[in-house]
Parts: structure tokens; sequence; C-alpha cells
């Protein structure tokens, strides 16, 4: 029966492939479309380009100054150095280790310890805690296995999970999902959100009825509450951000009917899409606490905070296709572009950045492809320097990937 | 783009146009949309093509931005017009005049299916990419292409049962 059935849907494509006609050359129409694009672009950077000069003027007079933001009592210099930054992962100058855990191959870097990760199954993803670090492997069929390794070498066997885990900035938090899957590994019933303390070990869960446990996206974690935005399983439709805290019956939506992108740790400052359109998107920075837009732009996406909330990293909003060719660091609180990395010109060399973390307030760690290699790369706040964090290594998010980042939000 | 990459750039077009608006087709449904879908992906592909030198990863990278871009379509497109509720909406019934081809039940129903799970029932079943190809293009894990697959086909399959139909019938 199924064999039939799968047949039939064949059949069924394949006839209606085969009725497609034959057109004429799309290869004139594809390069005058793609020469369209680049001018857009061109004139999107020179207009990005002045706006990143008039942001990196008074940023570039305070240099060496100290000053206070907002009601923060630490102080911290502000950056300095050129805004606009030019990269080509070949030549890039080699750097310290990436300061979180990471993935390298199978093995687990973290800070004084390495772990490699047992079998031969694909890793899927890695949340690291304090003193260890949670890792999912498997195809996600019926789940993901998932186990925590501690630095002092001990394994802890958590079970079958229906997502890759999100540790919380401070390593003291980790969320996933669960439910019950039918024999083909599909979640079925609803999905079950847990939060963990792993400094304490206690385990908080909570129903989500209307979620597929594999499209739940956790955007935020922190003293014991978590961020979170999922699809209707039926309807396919996004449901606006909502929080959810240890000891709460069910996850609450927050005012304001979020399509969020990225949650400040502290859940204060939320980065939602206010716009999509043919050209890319827009979104605006919204302060929940004083219920404030704290700024808008049609030019990037935003998609993490530093743990301290006050800058993000974002990709440009038209960012389609295989993935975003620059990458950029935003003043959380005013929108100005402190930094704005991308290949160096001319482009003989296009970068895909393919991911990013903060691992502190001040470096951003990315993941970088150029050439059919891959790199993690780190990006200092203050300065303009990115350096290697790991060398150029052989294959992309296509194939081979040599490198994940930690998963922490 | 110096003389002799333009020139494998448009071989490739050449040789591969056609398989590719086959795909467009079967995501869009429409012979239009395929082909502009097809022309922004190689666009896209044409700016990025210094850097696409293994030429057995080039149409995967066309593939997979044509599926992105596909996705984005629809996003925009609900963006526009939808917000989200707790009422279900009634299935589309994929009605187009302009078709050029006799509508059999199965494709019907194919079309129905929201983008991501259509998306990986034409990568899985008229592509043929194994489960690991679908999901490196739909940029997900295994488990999640296994996942959308699944669900896509008990979807047509209650589907095809609702129309009262056998499962194996409803062929044009």
């Amino acid at each position: 029966m199924n064999d039939m059935f799968d047949d039939e849907l064949r059949r069924s494509l394949s006839a209606q492939a085969d009725a497609v006609p034959r057109i004429p050359d799309l290869s004139r129409g594809a390069i005058r479309q793609a020469h369209g694009i680049r001018r857009r672009r061109r004139i999107a950077g020179g207009v990005a380009a002045a706006a990143l000069v008039a942001v990196a003027l008074p940023l570039g007079l305070k240099i060496g100054d100290i000053v206070s933001r907002g009601q923060d009592p630490i102080e911290r210099p502000l950056p300095v150095g050129p805004t606009k930054v030019e990269l080509d992962l070949q030549t890039l100058s080699g750097g310290d280790e990436p300061s979180v855990p990471y993935l390298a191959g199978r093995t687990v870097v973290g800070d004084g310890f390495e772990i490699d990760v047992p079998g031969t199954a694909p890793i899927a993803g890695i949340a690291p805690v304090s003193d260890g670090v949670y890792v999912a492997t498997g195809d996600g069929v019926p789940g993901w296995p998932l186990a925590r390794y501690s630095s002092s070498g001990d394994t802890e066997d958590m079970g079958l999970v229906q997502s890759t885990p999100v540790a919380s900035t401070d390593g003291r938090w980790v969320v996933y999902l669960t439910s019950k899957t039918d024999r083909f590994g599909n979640s079925v019933g609803p999905a079950t959100l847990v939060l963990l303390d792993d400094r304490s070990g206690e385990q908080s869960t909570v129903s989500l009825p209307h979620a597929d446990a594999s499209q739940v996206d956790i955007h935020a974690v922190s003293d014991g509450t978590v961020y979170l935005s999922y699809d209707d399983r039926r309807t396919g439709r996004a449901v606006p951000l909502q929080t959810w805290s240890v000891g709460e019956p069910a996850p609450v939506p927050l005012p304001g009917d979020f399509d969020a992108t990225a949650v400040s740790p502290d859940g204060g400052v939320v980065a939602e899409l206010t716009k999509v359109t043919d050209f890319g998107t827009c979104s605006a920075v919204v302060d929940r606490t004083t219920d404030s837009s704290l700024w808008r732009t049609c030019d990037y996406l935003v998609k993490g905070f530093t743990p301290d909330g006050d800058y993000v990293w974002a990709i440009p909003s038209n960012s389609e296709g295989y993935g975003p060719t620059a990458i950029a660091i935003l003043d959380a609180e005013t929108g100005a572009v402190v930094r704005h990395y991308d290949p160096v010109y001319p482009r003989r060399h296009q970068i895909t950045f393919s991911d990013a973390v903060f691992e502190d307030d001040e470096h951003l760690l990315v993941r970088a492809e150029q050439d059919g290699s891959t790199t993690l790369m780190r990006c200092e706040l203050l300065t303009e320097e990115c350096r290697a964090a790991e060398p150029l290594a052989d294959g992309t998010s296509l194939g081979r990937n040599p490198y994940l980042l930690p998963d922490v939000r | 783009m110096n003389p002799d990459a333009e020139a494998r750039f448009s071989e490739f077009v050449a040789a591969r146009q056609h398989a590719l608006l086959r795909t467009a087709y079967l995501l869009t449904s429409d012979l239009h949309s395929a082909e502009d879908l097809v022309q922004i992906s190689l666009a896209k592909a044409y700016l990025a093509w210094d850097r696409l030198r293994d030429p057995n990863a080039v149409e995967a990278y066309v593939r997979k931005i044509m599926v992105n871009e596909h996705t984005s379509w629809w996003r925009r497109a609900w963006r526009r017009n939808e917000r989200s509720t707790d009422t279900p909406p009634e299935s589309p019934t994929a009605d187009d005049p302009t078709a050029f081809e006799n509508r059999d039940a199965m494709w019907v129903l194919v079309q129905t299916l929201p983008p991501r799970q259509r998306a990986a029932v034409v990568l899985r079943y008229y592509e043929d990419l194994s489960e690991a190809e679908t999901a490196r293009v739909l940029g997900c894990s295994v488990g999640t292409v296994k996942s959308q697959t699944s669900r896509a086909l008990t979807a047509l399959r209650a589907r095809m049962a609702e129309r009262g139909q056998s499962a194996t019938g409803g062929a044009a």
C-alpha cells in the first residue's frame, strides 16, 4: 500500500514535470538580473557606507573614552577604528582558540577539556554549561540522543529529545523539546519544553499543545525563563513571541505580537520583523521595559545579542539563497553600525557567514565559508580586528562541515 | 566575471535550466513563477560563481537557493496578507486555470501542502535526493526531513481518502 502510494506520488510529480515546456535560454536574463542585484547592492552599500562613516566618526573621536551606558554601573570603552572591515579568510592571521566550547570534527573543545564524542553518528548540536556540554547526536529519528559530558570526564545519558539543546549565556540553563513519536520518528501529540537547571539538576517542563517539537524557536533563556515562538502545527503559521517561567502552567504571549528574530538574554529587548518585501525585510528593536521602539532598520536582520544586551549581531536584510555574505555588529540601543564585515574588494572570494555567537560582551565568534572551506574567526568589538580561531578546513554546510558553534541564547 | 567563467555559467544554464525549471514548477505550480524562480536563483548563483569551484556542488547550490527563495516568497506573501490565528485555515483547492497539464488528484493535493513539506516531498520523490541531501538543501536536520516528509504523506493519504478515492487511484 505504502509503496503503491509512493509510486503514485512519483508518477504524479513526474507527469507534471514532464509537461513543463522548454523555454528560451535564461542565462542572459539571469546575468542581467545579477548585474541589477549587484547595482542595487552597490547603491545600498554606498548608503550604508555613508551611514557607517557618520556613525564611525563620533565613535572614532571617542577613542579611549570611558563612558557609561544607561544604568549600567560598569564602565566600558567604546569600539574604535574603522566601521567597515573587509576580509579574506585565506589571509586571516591566527588567534586564540574559541573561548566557548565548540565542535571541531567529532571533538568538543572547551576551556581546558577536549571530549571526543563516541560513535559515528553526526553531531547535531552542542550547548555548553559551566563545567561541561550537552551534545545531541544522530539524525533525529526517532529523536536525538542527548548526553551531558562534564569537563571531568563524566558522561550522563539524557535520553532521546526532539530538538537540539540550547544553553543560556550564563551556562546555567539548558532547554530542549521532547514529544512522543510514531514509528517514523514524527512528533505526535503535544511538544514538551524541558528546562534544566544545570547547577541544581532540577528539571521543569511545560506542554505546548499546538507545537511541533522540531519547530520551536528558543530565543533566550535566562533565570528560569524561556522566550520562545513556534509554528502552529495545525496551520503551519508562526505564533508570536511567548514567555514561560518555571512554575507557570503555560507560556504567555507577550504584549506586542512580536515576530521575533532575537531576544536579549534578559528578555528586555526584542528584535522583531516588521515588514517583509521582495527586496528584504525591515526590523524594529523594541525595549519591552519601556514599551518603546529603540530603532528600525531595513538594512539588517538582527540575529543575536551580547550577553549584556548592549550589542547585536546582524546580517543584511536581503540575505537569501545560500546564506549571508556580510555580517555586522550594531549598537542595541541606537542601531548604530559598529562593524560591518564583508569580503575584501575586488570580490574574488565571496564569503558566507553561516553562523555566529558572542563569546562574551566584546568578541563575536563567526563560522564563515570561502571557496569550499570553513573557518571559525573571532572579531573583536573594540577594534576592527578579526583573527582565525580555527584554521580554514575543507567542507561547508553543504557537506563535511568541519566546525559547529555552540547554541547559546 | 571573466569570459571563461561566464562561458561556464552559460554552459551550466544550458545544460541544467530545464531540470531546474521542472523542479521549480513542482514548487510553485505556475510556469511563470517557476521561470522567475529559476532566473533569480541563477542570478544569485552567477554573483557567487567565482567561488563555486566544485562543478558537482553547483547544482546543489542553485537548488538550495531556489528552495530558500521560494520559501521566502511564500513567507512574504503570508506576511503581507495574514496573521496567525487559533483557527486552522481551509485547505486551498489549488484550482489554477492557467495550468498547462490536466490535473490529477495527487497533484491537486500536493499543492495543498505547506511549502516546506512540499519542498521535502519534491526533493525526495521527484529529485530522488537522499534524506541527507534533502536536509542540506532545506538547511535542516535529517530528522526534520523525515518528519516533514512523513507528515506530508500522512496528509496526502488522509485527503485522498477524504476525496473518496483509493490511495492508488486518482491518476488523470
